[in-house]
């Protein structure tokens, strides 16, 4: 895939480096009572991974073939990840509720 | 296009980042979450515009085809995470967790397929390596949901062997596939190691003990997030590296402060679990103080300061309700009720402050050990409902027993402990508790819902 700006290997070690670095450091700031909907949230977000099915499947030709066929398994099994871990998260997340209100 | 994907992906990231330092207050942790999802919509668009700008033309009907998939896959999604009451928070969490594997899985063994003469030693290495990631993490998850709804209890005397045996295959498997050129044989080897994935994924979830299942649950999560992240090196995607290493930090971080809250290594949870059961607990001769509902309910009409830790054992009797009525009834007297936490209570991490959550209970009111301890310490009143291992003395004062050296709630430095609990059996880690033998501490033998329900009453008589 072309991109705009051609990153050098150098440039991924970077940006993974800064990453696992700003990652840590906002997890690690959360308190404990939140640890159930971050990790809910996290869920959530991991399926991210499902833009990598969406490419192989805007990418490769369809058909009624074994790759379509589980491209398309993937993607839908990626996104009840991804719906489901946000919901849940806004679920939870309402029921937390400060004296105040 | 290519600049607006590119533009588009740079804003999703920001989204992204800025959502989840919002997911660490409290008050933002909702606002957090709308911009999590904003990200997520974004991202999956520029995705679109990425693709399409290499291309040329529209291919409307795969449009159309993902677009369906999509609408479907968050309409199951909603209404399973409907579904399940806030008490099965953590098999929801284990079961979602499952499907990324899998869909991991499958974008991987998509990738090796389609391209499959074309691929280098490298990506093999990459895409093999997350196919076996995304089994294990989708079998495992499985096997912690059916643990977690209490579906599956048998253990397997010789698991950590079968353990380590499939993992071994899977590795030999793995180098075998990198070796075949032939496409029969290399099929073969794809076959044999998504098998052997997935009994490893069962064998290695199945091994983890009951208590032990939030260091199991941070684990799996962090596992999805490195096979992410693993992904987005072989897509070249940076968005998808930068979520993958939070989901991998957040695993991380939660498997050591769950881990380092029960005093256990990382190692013995997964394959020493066996080794508690040769310790023999000490009878000791425990001299019990019992006590009773209006008892109790004079103590508490002179004490200025109350403290609550609630355990799993709370919430199976459904008596958080209850606990709000009370705090709320002592609340009137001027007197100030706190609930204190430990790390590990309940299933999943942070589980116990969902559930408080549920019941109305306001988060300013819920300490975590440090402040709760600290808090226990000036209490005039401490109770103990449904929980017992985190209060265990002997962690703090007997070197041989099992969870020596496990940080635990401080009750006993209250003035008076009251520990409600149906009879003195054992907790989750089989050790007896001197606790209850102390000078201070009073026993309400009773199931927990009902006698806080009967200490309410004598309150409200008063």
């Amino acid at each position: 895939m072309e991109n705009v700006f051609n990153l050098s290997p150098i440039d991924g070690l970077y940006t993974i480096l800064l990453c696992v670095l700003v990652g840590i450091e906002v997890i690690r700031n959360v308190p404990a009572i939140l640890h159930t909907p971050l990790m809910s949230g996290s869920n959530a977000i991991s399926g991210i991974i499902i833009i990598g099915g969406v490419i192989q499947l805007l990418e490769n030709d369809l058909g009624l073939n074994f790759t379509t066929i589980i491209s398309c398994f993937g993607v839908l099994i990626g996104t009840i990840n991804v719906s489901g871990g946000f919901f849940v998260t806004h679920r939870m997340l309402k029921m937390f509720k400060s004296s105040k209100n | 296009m290519i600049l607006l994907a590119n533009y588009g992906y740079l804003t999703a990231t920001t989204l992204f980042v800025v959502g989840m330092i919002l997911m660490g207050n409290p008050k933002k942790a909702a606002r957090g979450n709308g911009l999590l999802i904003l990200g997520m919509i974004l991202a999956i668009i520029s995705t679109f515009a990425l693709s399409l700008s290499n291309t040329g033309t529209i291919p409307w009907n795969k449009i159309i085809l993902i677009s369906s998939l999509i609408l479907i896959g968050t309409y199951l999604g909603r209404k399973i995470s409907f579904s399940f009451k806030i008490t099965r928070m953590p098999e929801l969490v284990s079961l979602f967790n499952g499907f990324g594997g899998l869909c991991a899985a499958l974008i991987s063994l998509t990738g090796i397929i389609a391209y499959q003469g074309e691929l280098n030693i490298f990506t093999k290495v990459i895409l093999m390596g997350s196919l076996f990631l995304g089994l294990v993490t989708f079998s495992g998850s499985i096997i912690a949901y059916y643990k977690l709804a209490g579906k599956l209890k048998s253990k397997l005397s010789n698991n950590v062997i079968f353990m380590w045996i499939t993992l071994f295959s899977c590795f030999l498997i793995l180098f075998d596939g990198l070796m075949e050129s032939n496409t029969f044989d290399f099929t073969i080897s794809l076959v044999l190691l998504s098998i052997f994935s997935l009994l490893h994924g069962i064998f290695f979830a199945n091994g983890v003990g009951g208590g032990d299942m939030p260091v199991l649950i941070s684990v799996l999560n962090g596992l999805t997030g490195v096979l992410t992240a693993i992904s987005g090196i072989y897509f070249e995607n940076t968005i998808m590296v930068l979520l993958g290493v939070f989901v991998g930090a957040t695993g991380l971080i939660l498997t050591i402060q769950m881990s380092k809250a029960m005093n256990k290594s990382i190692r013995k949870v997964f394959i020493g679990g066996n080794k508690i059961s040769k310790f023999k607990p000490t009878d000791l001769e425990l001299k019990i103080n019992e006590t009773s509902p209006s008892s109790i309910a004079s103590d508490l009409t002179y004490a200025k300061k109350v403290a609550i830790v609630p355990g799993y054992g709370l919430a199976i009797a459904q008596a958080q309700k209850t606990c709000l009525e009370l705090k709320q009834l002592l609340n009137k007297y001027d007197t100030d009720v706190k609930f204190v936490i430990h790390p590990v209570a309940g299933r999943m991490p942070g589980h116990m402050n969902v559930l408080l959550a549920e019941a109305n209970i306001p988060y300013e009111d819920i300490l975590d050990l440090e402040q709760g301890n600290e808090y226990i310490a000036e209490s005039d009143v401490c109770f103990v409902i449904g929980a017992n291992d985190v209060v265990n003395i002997s962690a703090e004062n007997e070197k041989t027993s099992p969870i020596y050296g496990m940080p635990i709630i401080q009750t006993y430095k209250s003035e008076k402990v009251v520990v409600i609990k149906r009879s003195l059996s054992n907790g989750y880690a089989d050790i007896q508790n001197p606790l209850f033998g102390e000078e201070n501490c009073r026993m309400f033998f009773m199931d927990a819902k009902i006698g806080l329900e009967q200490i309410v009453v004598d309150l409200k008589e008063r």
